[in-house]
């Protein structure tokens, strides 16, 4: 049974037609959008037809085509169908098979859906497709059929029902005693992603006798078999082991350099920097409030006096280039699961997001120079963006804090940050839920999703760059409906005590979960005959390492069992019994009851020995564009500068992204992303009510980021020390605590391993050294631990350019600093706008006008304004003070877009005037700086005039100016330097 | 004197815990129920109000609250329609609560229902604040309120097909909201003790949460009370 679904005012969509025009330049005279659903059963009679019809069409504003509507009364000359291809996840077959299955009453059903288009244009079928192709569907995941009018007079022919066929595989026994080039042969092959080095390792292993003896033992053959290489090649991946960042790395500078940190023997970025950071902090400064760091999936701190916090941010870069909706959608449901699976389980309560793309806005001439195999910039971001806002908002999680960058060397790789917050009570039922507490005996349980092919490989497809060869299984779209019903599963289980221990199904499938946790109790075996399937026909290695979403692993004590699985049955959530911890020493995959492989654990996760590399850093190189690029320089006209910095993609508003996310959802938000008065201005950060989530009354926490890959070519110290700044300046912006902060780190770099394809492979690392050192250096300063991080190192892409010629584009080196801090009090929240006529606006920070450093403004000059933590974190603890004595009636950061940026941005929200004080600058100062630097420690405040004072006699030991007053001109009055309306300054800010 | 406020919660519903907690505030017992146990329970005698909390049932496949709809249909419609109909109890929808108890044909009338939410004219999630006016004197939960403020947020709001009953209009936006010509942001039945409306009342409990005016937090309190109020009057009755 086939149903299209039209509306009854065959309205057109003008949404969809102006998406196409902007992504592929060609307009549609209309476009009218239906959907499509497709029913097998065996129960084919006219009354299930009338069930279904009833269930897919609502009768008030939609008909059924060809039964309740003529085709002849819909204008249009091609019809396009856009369904998915076999395996892909189709969320609404899903619901639709459920609210079918038992009014049809069959066990017999196969729901598919699509869509369908009807346009009219002059267009030709070849440009039709194309259209379609570039703007309605993606040709990895779906197919498109495209009719003529004519050819569907009597109906539209169904495609085949998507249906997975895939050949049964055996387990296959793999000889490593071969020539070194042919195992790195057979590793890339394989996208297995091993070294030499790891190959000859795990051919030691294998030839080791007492391996041998205990594998005669079990009767396994004496060679690996395609399970273990697959288990050991997720679990030793660059993804799920950090390669890099565990490293030894000799590092050594040029003499010549402007900020040397000397030669240095590094013993692994993460234990050298990171961690040693926090380490030291919790030790000798009284950081006792971190209580578990860097041991989970998520860092767990101590805010509240009843509940704990988690925090973690993921990337998913790779998964996003090839399919940016379902990659976004699929790393924030990942990123939740995190949370979920941390402690005992944490309550998600809050989502972010930063990404970074190639600019939206490309000309025609830039976009054609673009490599074929990549997607555009614009497709990529609205992509992105939708599934960041179906990802959030199915979930019932409120997005409060992120930020949409630009940079042209992300057109090879767009990158994704999500992050999420949770809740989780100091203890559950009498233990404390931030220990972890399976042991041998309990049983391995997995509920959510069942596995397919889907996101096979994702653990080492992320560890290699991205090439034209992408596999399409690497690619899934996550279904929040599923991952919910599992949320709210997991939170009643743990509440009533039915488990022990979870983790999250996440890169590298159960071989990751379950082999991670396994390595506590010393042992585990899983049956694979017992793994629910989506389909037949998986070879064991598949279900092994298979990351089909939203699946959970529950350690479940024998005692639990039927009442876990009873509940988890009732909940929807599918539950699993496929194994059990011990404490062998060794993770065995059985089939049926017979053993198909095994690995000794402590060969599985001690045995990698770090890698040894070299870094160099030499004069900061000139940062090349991807395409040849003018930059023109600023002109001689203030107004024009203005206007040309507001409308900079990177400060422009974000409103019509961040509108479509769901912010307010649970009802905690006190600070939202926007700052809505008369008109919305931007936050520095959110502030989220802790009661909500079972925390006191007059709670309330704090979540903000900073991120400066505009800088890293100039250096990647001081990019690090910019980004943490910006992150906790943006706190203390909030009204937070600056001694209660805690921070996330998430490198995204290029290849920083030299080699043929990475020739700068060196000074690629010397950067990542630089930025470590500038983390512990600057963490240590503001006594700010790091509580959990990640990192991606392949982001890169390397494959054709319309010529012929293999190109190579790297993103820039990038480091987002996520924070999440504490508030004293509720009513210490503080926002960035400006609010009553005769206030008084001050400048706090550096004084750093006398010349032009790098900024928006001006980005050919190569120096950054001096940076001075010692005072800005002076500064930073008595901005603190004077919010709490209610001396500061709003407070901003100044960041891109320098001081009149900030000013701007505080007038928006009320449309308020402002007038510059006249002898705000010494005679040594330019204007053109004053404007437009971008410092660190930077804030615009204004204070009630009647306080001028008690303020003045309170900020006397630190750096600040008056720099003038608010009125309700809605002018922005610059003296002799011009007088500018508010309104038109607005506008040029919102009109992304 | 106890009265019992069930919250609906499960299969995509995700308000449950604002919506209780302002029932909560003004005074009731709440029990947060998963739809599969609410779909269980032989009768609803023992309950006083209902409520639908916002969400994405089903992930709002095929449309917002059509699945969960049916699903309350199969097993639960003579008791909702007793409770509705008979008892004259106090039911609320806040937005995909809404969209289901539109489903559920609870504001049809006598024929057949000739109105459905449908989505908005921009075809996109938006969530910003409104401000609304109240235009029902006889829905029970609007009681002497004049003028609200809330937040809104979804995709699917637009109230389309044929509006006969006048009264049945319960609340409107007083700036255009979703391209709706009528900008009716609620609905109520005849009786008056059913409130469907697509804005959040119970996200905005507390002046704190208000982006300006928080002074009128007070009135989206009274919302609760009203129902409570009338709650206590038919049982003592």
């Amino acid at each position: 049974m086939r149903f299209d679904i039209i509306k009854k005012d065959l309205i057109p969509s003008s949404m969809l037609n102006d998406r196409i025009q902007q992504l592929t330049s060609y307009k549609l005279e209309s476009i009218l959008h239906g959907k499509t659903y497709w029913v097998h059963t065996d129960n084919n009679t006219p009354q299930s037809h009338e069930i279904c019809k009833k269930l897919f069409c609502d009768h008030v504003d939609q008909s059924v085509l060809y039964d309740d509507l003529n085709i002849e009364d819909l204008d249009f000359n091609y019809c396009v169908e856009v369904s998915f291809k076999p395996g892909v996840t189709d969320n609404t077959a899903r619901s639709s098979k459920m609210a079918l299955i038992k009014k049809l009453q069959t066990n017999t059903l196969e729901v598919a859906t699509g869509d369908i288009f009807f346009v009219k244009s002059q267009l030709d079928e070849d440009q039709i497709l194309n259209v379609t192709k570039n703007s309605l569907a993606n040709d990895l995941i779906q197919r498109v059929e495209i009719y003529n009018k004519k050819d569907i007079i009597s109906e539209i022919p169904s495609p085949d029902f998507p249906k997975v066929k895939i050949n049964h595989h055996k387990v296959e026994t793999i000889d490593l005693n071969i020539s070194d080039d042919d195992l790195l042969k057979l590793s890339k092959e394989k996208l297995w992603a091993l070294s030499l080095d790891e190959l000859n390792q795990i051919k030691n292993y294998y030839n080791d006798p007492n391996i041998q003896k205990e594998r005669k033992e079990k009767k396994l053959p004496l060679r690996p078999n395609d399970i273990e290489m697959e288990i050991l090649a997720q679990t030793w991946s660059e993804h799920c082991k950090h390669k890099i960042f565990a490293a030894h790395i000799e590092y050594t500078e040029d003499s010549s350099i402007d900020h040397p940190i000397g030669k240095q023997k590094v013993e692994g970025v993460f234990k050298s920097f990171i961690k040693k950071a926090t380490d030291e902090l919790i030790k000798n400064h009284g950081v006792d409030w971190a209580i578990s760091v860097f041991t989970d999936n998520a860092g767990i701190v101590r805010f509240d006096n009843k509940i704990d916090y988690c925090f973690k941010v993921e990337t998913h870069n790779s998964p996003s280039a090839l399919d940016p909706y379902g990659g976004a959608l699929t790393g924030i449901l990942g990123v939740n699961r995190d949370i979920l699976g941390a402690g005992i389980g944490a309550k998600p309560i809050a989502n972010t997001n930063v990404l970074c793309f190639a600019p939206s806005s490309y000309p025609k001439s830039i976009l054609e120079q673009i490599p074929p195999k990549l997607k555009s910039p614009l497709s990529i971001l609205q992509g992105v963006h939708r599934g960041i806002v179906d990802g959030g908002n199915k979930s019932g999680i409120p997005t409060v804090n992120g930020s949409i960058n630009f940079h042209d060397n992300y057109v090879g790789k767009p990158l994704v940050y999500c992050g999420t917050v949770g809740a989780i009570p100091h203890t559950v039922n009498n233990h404390p839920s931030h220990l972890k507490r399976h042991r041998p005996g309990d049983y391995i349980v997995v509920c959510g999703g069942d596995v397919g092919a889907d996101g096979i490989h994702g653990a080492t497809f992320s560890s290699l760059e991205l090439d034209d060869n992408a596999p399409s299984t690497a690619v899934q779209i996550g279904d929040p409906f599923t991952q919910k019903r599992l949320m709210d599963f997991l939170l009643e289980a743990r509440d009533k005590n039915l488990y022990n221990s979870l983790t999250d199904n996440g890169a590298g499938g159960l071989s990751s979960s379950v082999g991670e946790m396994a390595e506590h109790t010393n042992g585990a075996y899983i049956d694979i005959a017992k793994v629910p399937l989506k389909y037949q026909g998986l070879s064991p290695y598949e279900i092994v390492i298979s990351e089909s979403q939203e699946r959970m692993t529950f350690s479940v004590p024998p005692e639990c069992l039927e009442e876990f699985t009873q509940l988890a049955h009732k909940r929807h959530c599918n539950p699993a019994i496929i194994g059990k911890f011990h404490n062998k020493g060794t993770f065995d995959i059985l089939k049926e009851g017979k053993t198909l492989a095994s690995l000794r654990l402590n060969f599985l996760h001690e045995s990698l020995k770090p890698m040894k590399l070299k870094a160099h850093f030499t004069k900061s190189k000139e940062e090349k564009c991807w395409y040849e690029k003018d930059s023109k320089a600023p002109t001689a006209d203030l107004k024009e500068n203005i206007l040309k910095v507001l409308s900079n993609p990177n400060i422009q508003s974000k409103e019509k992204y961040i509108r479509q996310y769901d912010h307010e959802v649970k009802g905690a938000s006190v600070i939202k992303p926007l700052v809505k008065n008369m008109l919305s201005g931007p936050s520095d950060g959110a502030v989220l009510w802790t009661f909500p989530h079972g925390g006191s009354e007059t709670g309330a926490i704090c979540i903000t980021n900073g991120l400066c890959p505009q800088v890293s070519h100039i250096d990647t110290y001081l990019m690090t020390q910019m980004s943490i700044d910006e992150a906790i300046r943006n706190q203390v912006a909030c009204g937070a605590n600056p001694e209660m902060i805690c921070l996330c780190d998430n490198y995204c770099w290029p290849d920083p391993i030299e080699s043929e394809k990475t020739p700068d492979g060196q000074y690629k690392l010397a950067q990542l050294v630089r930025s470590g050192q500038a983390l512990y250096d600057t963490a240590i300063e503001y006594k700010t631990p790091f509580v959990s991080g990640k990192d991606s190192m392949k982001n890169d892409f390397i494959g054709e350019t319309k010529e012929g010629k293999t190109t190579k584009i790297s993103v820039p080196p990038t480091l987002l600093i996520s924070a999440l801090g504490k508030l004293d009090h509720l009513d210490d929240a503080m926002t960035s706008d400006f609010k009553k006529e005769n206030d008084l606006v001050y400048y706090i920070g550096p004084d750093v006008f006398e010349k032009l450093y790098f900024s928006f403004y001006n980005q050919g000059i190569k120096e950054l304004a001096p940076i001075d933590l010692k005072n800005n974190k002076k500064s930073y603890k008595l901005i603190h003070k004077l919010i709490k004595e209610k001396l500061i009636r709003s407070c901003h950061d100044v960041s891109d877009g320098g001081i009149i940026t900030s000013i701007i941005e505080s007038l928006i929200p009320r449309q308020l005037g402002f007038k510059l004080n006249p002898e705000v600058l010494t005679d040594n100062e330019k204007l053109e700086a004053f404007l437009f630097n971008e410092m660190t420690g930077g804030f615009i405040v204004s204070i009630n005039s009647n306080k001028r004072v008690d303020f003045e006699s309170k900020i006397n030991g630190i750096k600040a100016r008056h720099l003038g007053e608010i009125n309700n001109s809605s002018k922005l009055d610059l003296n002799q330097y011009g007088t500018f309306e508010v309104h038109e300054l607005t506008q040029a800010w919102s009109s992304l | 004197m106890n009265i019992n406020v069930l919250v609906l919660t499960g299969e995509g519903i995700n308000c449950e815990v604002e919506t209780a907690n302002a029932f909560n505030l003004a005074g009731a017992d709440c029990k947060v129920v998963h739809v599969e146990d609410f779909l269980e329970q032989e009768n609803l005698d023992n309950i006083d109000i209902i409520a639908f909390p916002g969400g994405f049932s089903y992930g709002d496949e095929i449309r917002s609250g059509k699945i969960l709809a049916e699903q309350i249909a199969y097993r639960q419609r003579e008791n909702l329609i007793k409770f509705i109909e008979q008892d004259k109890k106090p039911v609320l929808g806040i937005c995909n609560g809404f969209q289901i108890l539109m489903q559920l044909d609870i504001f049809k009338g006598q024929n057949q229902r000739k109105l459905t939410l449908a989505e908005n004219t921009s075809e996109q999630f938006l969530n910003d604040w409104v401000r609304l006016s109240v235009k029902s004197s006889h829905c029970i939960w609007l009681k002497d309120l004049k003028e609200l403020f809330m937040p809104i947020r979804n995709r699917e709001g637009l109230l389309s097909g044929e509006l006969d009953i006048q009264e049945q209009v319960a609340l409107c936006y007083q700036d255009p909201y979703n391209g709706e010509k009528h900008n009716i942001a609620g609905l109520t039945n005849l009786h008056g003790n059913v409130l469907g409306m697509m804005p959040h009342p119970e996200a905005a409990q507390y002046p704190f949460l208000f982006p300006k005016d928080e002074e009128l937090f007070q009135q989206n309190r009274t919302i609760f009370k009203n129902a409570i109020e009338y709650s206590r009057r038919l049982k003592n009755a």
